[in-house]
């Protein structure tokens, strides 16, 4: 039990940083931020101490002196004599609902801090933007001017003998653990089969001809193994009201 | 993730109408806009490109 409840305490410490990490870097379900281990380790260890730095101020000042001395011998693994153990269990209740309020606050500070990035660095091009591509693109958060309101998706699928040309609106996407595109759904989905567009005459691919090329899936929802898409094509489409109505003249 | 979805898209694809033509516009690829009517007879545009800001005249 001695020799275990450093390394404890170590953990309940540095779990405030990783709390914090989590809470910044994660948006529904998937990690924005793409970083080796070793890294997100390093980054939870500084941020753990910033935030123990700034708590431990505050309760310390403002609520309760913290004993410094004991936190020390417990980082370090040094012997603690009976007043620190006689300590620590006067102390016991406080100690479990600092570590509590830190995981908290830390995940407070953590969602606060990732909506204020995609709020003032909210595009691709932005200099706090997130390293992952795919959620800009797909957001439609490439830069201030485009303001596209929905995504048009047109890709390429092998499917055994045949290739496939599939249509549709994006409704969602998952991103897989290294921030790639993992599926596409799609819906409003027509489907082409590729060879279809050698057996028409050049030029004659126009009007009804083309309609007759579509087959319509019917259905909610498409879903498309990104693997599986050997083209993708992504087309913003831009929506705004018509200028003026029919039989009405711009009045200046 | 919820992929790109503005607030006129959103309209359109609740409307039936708006969201059959919304659907037609998939195939049109040599249409660069259309336009399209939901069933209140609000009419929108919807357009591969940006549209322009209109410019004032001095």
């Amino acid at each position: 039990m001695n020799i275990a409840f450093p390394a404890f305490f170590l953990l309940a410490l540095v779990l405030t940083g990783f709390i914090f990490l989590n809470a910044f870097e994660r948006r529904e379900n998937t990690n924005l931020e793409k970083i080796p281990f070793s890294s997100a380790s390093a980054r939870a260890l500084v941020s753990s101490g910033i935030i123990h730095l700034i708590l431990l101020s505050i309760v310390h000042q403002f609520i309760l002196p913290v004993d410094f001395s004991v936190s020390i011998k417990l980082i370090t693994g040094a012997k603690l004599t009976d007043s620190d153990i006689s300590g620590l269990q006067v102390d016991v209740v406080n100690i479990v609902f600092y570590f509590l309020s830190t995981y908290i606050v830390a995940y407070i500070l953590g969602k606060f801090l990732q909506i204020a990035v995609l709020k003032f660095s909210p595009y691709k091009s932005s200099k706090f933007a997130f390293d992952t591509p795919w959620y800009y693109e797909l957001k439609g958060k490439l830069s201030e001017e485009a303001d596209a309101e929905i995504i048009k998706i047109s890709c390429l699928v092998n499917s055994g003998e045949c290739a496939y040309l599939y249509y549709g609106y994006l409704q969602d996407f998952y991103l897989d653990d290294s921030g790639q595109l993992d599926r596409l759904v799609l819906s409003d989905v027509y489907r082409r089969n590729i060879q279809d567009d050698e057996d028409l005459p050049i030029g004659k691919i126009a009007g009804d001809q083309q309609d007759q090329r579509f087959y319509q899936i019917k259905g909610d929802r498409l879903v498309l193994k990104y693997d599986k898409v050997v083209n993708l094509n992504i087309e913003y489409l831009y929506m705004y009201e018509t200028p003026f109505e029919e039989g009405k003249t711009e009045e200046v | 993730m919820k992929a790109l979805m503005g607030k006129i898209a959103k309209e359109v694809r609740q409307d039936s109408k708006g969201r059959e033509e919304l659907r037609a516009f998939i195939t049109e690829s040599n249409k660069d806009s259309a336009t399209i009517t939901l069933k209140n007879g609000k009419k929108y545009i919807v357009s591969r490109h940006k549209p322009k800001t209109r410019e004032v005249a001095a």
